[in-house]
């Protein structure tokens, strides 16, 4: 019984490489992407499966990753991050942030809402609107489901919320390989394959909407990224170049957009 | 005849005319589509628009007291959902870390959830769920960060 509840958890068509999502995902329309809604029960299901199964991502990130003892600049971070999602994070979910001890210039976004950005790229950062630019794009992966869009998680039907309690405290066997093997995946999509190309760029436009919306400009994001590219390639950039599109390209791309933001948007 | 009060009634009430959300706490709508056109008016979570045009990233929306210009980043095509959290249930997260996180624990053993249970342990990465409860346990509401970035324009 419990392995048809388990079964039902998670629809795993999601056993599929990774590495589709990368080269061959279709563009998701920008006009559908602030989606923030739970209408009926499926989408409740939903909506719990990806707040499990991004805690649970979350909590091995920070198996890898020690997170910061630092609780003045993870407070500041916390503030800024839930002041950006007032503007545009979906309502429906609560978001955590966190700083990791990490060298690499990087941030993950897990899905459910939980935000890291590592100390090394912290430190390359010269203010408050460059940490907007890059926390705002994490947001943007979140409130777009990226993540749970490349593994396919959603709740499986009407009798989700017993599933999930038949779940906790003791799994099958065979849910447990299959849970874990999509937990798996979940973090080589954030540490070695990345997401689509398409997902990044989408990411970085949110950015610069979000950061105008909360009155920070959009420049400062691309900046940042320049300074990136400016440091050259190197260990702490290593996970960052693997895992998203060329920095020149995106560099590019923003300038594109702040024209369209309006000429204020490049001060 | 029919014809052209149709096309007139289209034109002035937008050739959009999808109905969307504020999405975000607030919205300002400007005057021009572009950063630093003059502020309308302020519209609150969840306020009804209709969308009269876009011109990417822009959108063109009609409200009660007029139109103007806000980003796509602020509208959403339905009404803002509840917020949903494992730290739902009661869980005071206005109180120290400490606390909170007891908080959280008795929440979820009241709901049947047994905090620390890993639904994933097939997984070959090791989880820290303790760091995580951490993590939760400074939690920022979006209106006080929004307050606090506020703020920061002055700091």
């Amino acid at each position: 019984m419990k392995q048809h509840v388990a079964a039902a958890f998670f629809v795993l068509t999601a056993l599929l490489p990774v590495a589709g999502a990368q080269s061959g995902a279709p563009a998701l329309s920008r006009a559908r992407a602030h989606q923030g809604v739970i209408s009926t029960e499926e989408d409740h299901g939903d909506l719990t499966a990806e707040i499990r199964f991004g805690r649970a991502l979350a909590a091995r990130i920070l198996g890898q990753y020690k997170l910061s003892a630092d609780d003045k600049t993870g407070g500041y971070v916390s503030r800024v991050g839930a002041g950006l999602v007032a503007m545009s994070g979906r309502p429906e979910i609560r978001f955590h942030f966190g700083v990791i001890e990490s060298n690499e210039i990087n941030a993950y976004a897990c899905p459910g809402g939980y935000v890291f950005i590592t100390k090394g790229a912290l430190s390359l950062m010269s203010g408050e609107a460059q940490l907007a630019g890059v926390i705002s794009h994490e947001i943007a992966h979140i409130n777009r489901k990226h993540v749970v869009r490349a593994l396919k998680i959603h709740g499986g039907g009407g009798s989700f919320a017993s599933g999930i309690a038949a779940m906790i405290g003791g799994t099958s066997d065979s849910s447990r390989v299959i849970l874990g093997s999509l937990m798996d995946r979940g973090m080589d999509l954030l540490f070695k394959d990345g997401l689509s190309i398409a997902d990044e760029f989408d990411s970085d436009a949110d950015a610069q909407e979000n950061m105008v919306a909360a009155g920070y400009s959009p420049a400062e994001y691309r900046r940042y990224l320049q300074k990136i590219s400016d440091a050259g390639p190197g260990k702490t950039t290593s996970i960052l170049s693997k895992t998203h599109p060329p920095l020149a390209g995106r560099i590019e791309r923003l300038k594109q957009r702040e024209g369209r933001l309006g000429e204020n948007a490049r001060n | 005849m029919v014809l052209s009060l149709t096309l007139l009634f289209v034109l002035s009430s937008g050739a959009d005319g999808r109905v969307m959300h504020i999405k975000s706490l607030f919205a300002s709508p400007l005057s021009e589509p572009r950063v630093g056109a003059q502020r309308t008016i302020n519209l609150s979570r969840g306020t009804k628009v209709s969308v009269v045009t876009t011109q990417d990233p822009w959108v063109r929306i009609r409200f009660a007291a007029g139109t103007g210009w806000v980003l796509n980043a602020v509208l959403s095509d339905s009404p803002p959902g509840k917020t949903s959290s494992l730290l739902d249930s009661g869980a005071d997260v206005s109180l120290n870390a400490r606390k909170r996180v007891s908080g959280f624990t008795s929440a979820a053993a009241a709901r049947g959830l047994r905090e620390g249970a890993d639904d994933f342990s097939g997984s070959k990465f090791r989880p820290d769920f303790e760091s995580v409860r951490n993590m939760e346990g400074g939690y920022v509401n979006p209106d006080d960060g929004y307050a606090y970035i506020l703020n920061g324009r002055t700091r």
